[in-house]
């Protein structure tokens, strides 16, 4: 192979390269490794920790939703907030069966997020109670809110007002 | 015959109150049919967020319409009566939108599919010009650089 045949060849390659890297790309559909949501309750200071331990009935304390979507596509959450009590049973398959005292709705683009105050009270008193932040998902086939299996948890006691 | 009339008139008294009962009661009704609740709203948030998402999935740019959506999502949960028909207005007004977007977003797809065609057909006519005209051009600025070289 003569040398002119040799460079053109190499001159050929880069530019079947570079051709194919540029026009490839946007053409296939976005990668996503694993889709997911961020769920997290931060204490009142907007810090992980920090939670209000001892409540009183009535009295209102201070809590910060945050909600990460990391879908791959615009999502609509529903967060429900309940309290239930020590023998409450919460999971990533079944909700938790107990009142609900709070419900948010968010819609989120994806790779966005969304941080809102949130000011709760207890109804009840009762020692070691179980605040818990349930997700919900709306799915479009059964134009429903679906639980995700996500859901975050404080354990708290309310006391009696003196 | 006086008699007669006399009892005409009276149960024509009654039929024209029944009657007007009958009118206010279905005017009653039509407004009560047609009043917002938040349920109304809640049901055609998720049908607006239906079209957004489909916008998305046709490569629209929904940013603006989320924000919009989330806002509304937001401000339901403290509205008021009176606010509801606002807050309907507002969603319908982004399922609106969202329904233009996405027929500006199927164009926008195809244009990126005609982009990258247009690239890649540039890419196989760059490499044929390579393939059939490189090596001439090569013997010719070897000979200018090195045509006058003597050989000793």
């Amino acid at each position: 192979m003569t040398i002119d045949k040799q460079i053109s060849y190499v001159i050929m390659l880069v530019i079947l390269s570079l051709g194919v890297l540029t026009a490839v790309p946007p053409i296939l559909p976005e990668r996503v490794v694993e889709p997911f949501t961020e769920l997290v309750v931060l204490g009142p200071n907007m810090k992980l920790g920090d939670y209000p331990e001892e409540v009183e009935v009535g009295e209102p304390f201070t809590l910060f939703l945050y909600l990460g979507n990391h879908e791959s596509r615009v999502m609509y959450y529903r967060t429900l907030v309940k309290f239930g009590s020590e023998l409450s049973f919460a999971s990533e398959t079944e909700p938790m069966d107990a009142p609900v005292i709070a419900s948010y709705d968010h819609v989120i683009l994806n790779d966005d997020s969304v941080t809102r105050q949130l000011s709760l009270s207890a109804d009840t008193a009762g020692s070691n109670r179980r605040l818990v932040f349930e997700l919900y998902k709306y799915d479009e086939s059964v134009d429903d809110f679906v639980y995700s299996g996500e859901w975050v948890q404080f354990w708290m006691n309310v006391t009696s007002p003196a | 015959m006086c008699a007669s009339m006399k009892s005409r008139a009276q149960v024509r008294v009654p039929e024209f109150f029944t009657l007007l009962l009958v009118i206010m009661t279905s005017l009653g009704s039509f407004s009560v049919a047609y009043a917002v609740d938040e349920e109304d709203v809640r049901t055609e948030l998720r049908v607006s967020f239906e079209a957004v998402a489909e916008a998305e999935r046709s490569g629209g740019d929904i940013s603006e319409l989320v924000g919009e959506l989330n806002m509304i999502a937001v401000e339901l949960e403290s509205a008021s009566e009176e606010e509801y028909s606002e807050l309907l207005r507002r969603v319908l007004e982004v399922a609106g939108k969202a329904n233009a977007v996405d027929s500006v977003g199927e164009p926008a797809e195809m244009n990126q599919v005609y982009v990258s065609t247009a690239i890649l057909l540039s890419t196989g006519l760059l490499v044929l010009l390579v393939w059939a005209l490189f090596p001439v051009l090569y013997w010719k600025l070897w000979l200018r650089s090195k045509g006058d070289w003597i050989i000793s």
